[in-house]
């Protein structure tokens, strides 16, 4: 694994370094998909990709003193909205969770309630409203801390804040009683 | 009770997104290889179509308050024109590039140009002669179809613009008092726009950059194979014309 940070591979990459660029996208697919995968479901992968070249060529334009992550999750972030939003608004985004072995014994009945919890929160997370479906994936899906979602989504952390808090509050109503969280 | 922020982390854990195994080896591909120009098709004519449609309607919108109807039309290369019958309201007249992040602090010019020429689908070409003064800085925005790239010298600043085969990228935007005129620019049609307009862009998913519309002062305007250049900041023509003459 390529131990360097994020800051020299950003610096290499400026220079034409194409390997270094690629560290970084073997570094970050994983939560770019997932931040994808929450706003525009199965064009996750295709808004990756797009994210990923055009990072590449606006870096340039990023600051050296900023933080990687979260200024390429905002590009990431805007692909797959871009794409969310050449759909019909009114098409349900259909968002899974992945199926798992089943275990056998007595294990085998947790694991099922495990993934009928998550497949209900899944269908509930689906159903907010694009802009609260996009902070939960910044901050919970893609991992960003409550600063790096603000930085990624330009705005004050205190919207941040209210945002998620408002996104938390539709989920719990959503979920009511039926999975008690 | 669970935790329900527990439960959205656990959750990201367990999406069934698409694996990307491909994905390094795809953005590698596509990073190596210069950025291709997309052959027009039936549908993305009738997108860009659509989106020059929005473009307008968006900018105008934007900029109006009040109802405007659009008096006339004219556009050159990648430059569409739109007069408006009212005058526009004062807008930014900071010239900035869409989707261009921050310039760092410091940083050879010469590389930024260096590394603009692999984001844009055209041969970027300068102006020479003493009269050009320095290069002080690059921006490019690959957000643009085929790419933009502005140069900012001294006096003026000289934007290129891929010209896309398929209609229109930028919109330009001219109140009642602007004047255009028909002019030649080294041998080729051009035009010659002073008076208050602003501009937008679309970007590549069509969508206008309403935020980059500004304020702008006289324009000279003209293509030149698949490159639509536009000198911005030169006050007589004649000027801007025997810069726009140097231009290789």
């Amino acid at each position: 694994m390529d131990r360097r940070r994020d800051e020299e591979l950003v610096t290499a990459a400026r220079e034409g370094d194409v390997d270094a660029f690629a560290v970084l996208v073997e570094r970050y697919r994983q939560p770019a998909l997932r931040l994808a995968y929450g706003i525009a479901g199965d064009e996750a992968e295709d808004a990756v990709q797009d994210g990923f070249v055009k990072a590449f060529r606006s870096l340039d334009g990023f600051r050296t003193d900023a933080a990687f992550r979260p200024w390429l999750f905002t590009i990431v972030a805007n692909e797959a909205r871009n794409r969310r939003r050449s759909w019909s608004r009114r098409s349900k985004l259909a968002l899974q969770v992945r199926e798992q072995p089943q275990p056998t014994g007595a294990a085998a009945d947790d694991v099922a309630a495990q993934h009928d919890q998550r497949r209900q929160l899944l269908d509930v997370v689906a159903r907010l409203p694009d802009r609260h479906r996009e902070v939960v994936s910044l901050r919970y899906f893609a991992g960003l801390s409550e600063s790096e979602t603000a930085e990624a989504l330009s705005c004050p952390i205190g919207t941040v804040k209210s945002r998620l808090s408002r996104a938390l509050n539709q989920l719990r109503t959503a979920l009511g009683e039926e999975v008690a969280l | 009770m669970i935790d329900l922020e527990a439960a959205l982390t656990d959750l990201a854990d367990h999406l069934d997104h698409p694996a990307g195994d491909d994905l390094a080896a795809a953005v590698r591909r596509r990073i190596s290889a210069p950025e291709p120009r997309r052959a027009p098709s039936r549908s993305r004519t009738l997108l860009v179509l659509a989106a020059a449609i929005v473009v307008i309607l968006g900018a105008l919108l934007a900029i109006a308050p009040a109802r405007r109807a659009i008096a006339d039309w004219l556009g050159i290369g990648a430059v569409e024109v739109v007069r408006t019958e009212h005058p526009l309201p004062p807008g930014s007249s900071a010239l900035t590039v869409p989707g261009a992040l921050d310039a760092p602090p410091s940083g050879a010019v010469t590389r930024r140009l260096a590394a603009a020429r692999k984001h844009v689908a055209f041969t970027i070409a300068e102006p020479h002669g003493a009269a050009v003064g320095a290069l002080l800085g690059v921006d490019s925005d690959p957000r643009v179809p085929g790419g933009l790239v502005a140069l900012r010298y001294t006096r003026f600043t000289l934007v290129e613009i891929a010209t896309a085969r398929t209609g229109p990228t930028v919109g330009k935007f001219i109140d009642p008092e602007a004047r255009i005129e028909s002019v030649t620019v080294a041998g080729r049609p051009g035009l010659w726009i002073t008076g208050a307009h602003q501009i937008g862009y679309l970007n590549r998913a069509g969508n206008v950059e309403t935020e980059t519309v500004r304020r702008s002062g006289p324009v000279l305007l003209w293509t030149h194979g698949d490159v639509t250049y536009r000198i911005e900041g030169i006050p007589r023509l004649a000027a801007a014309q025997a810069i726009a003459a140097t231009i290789r």
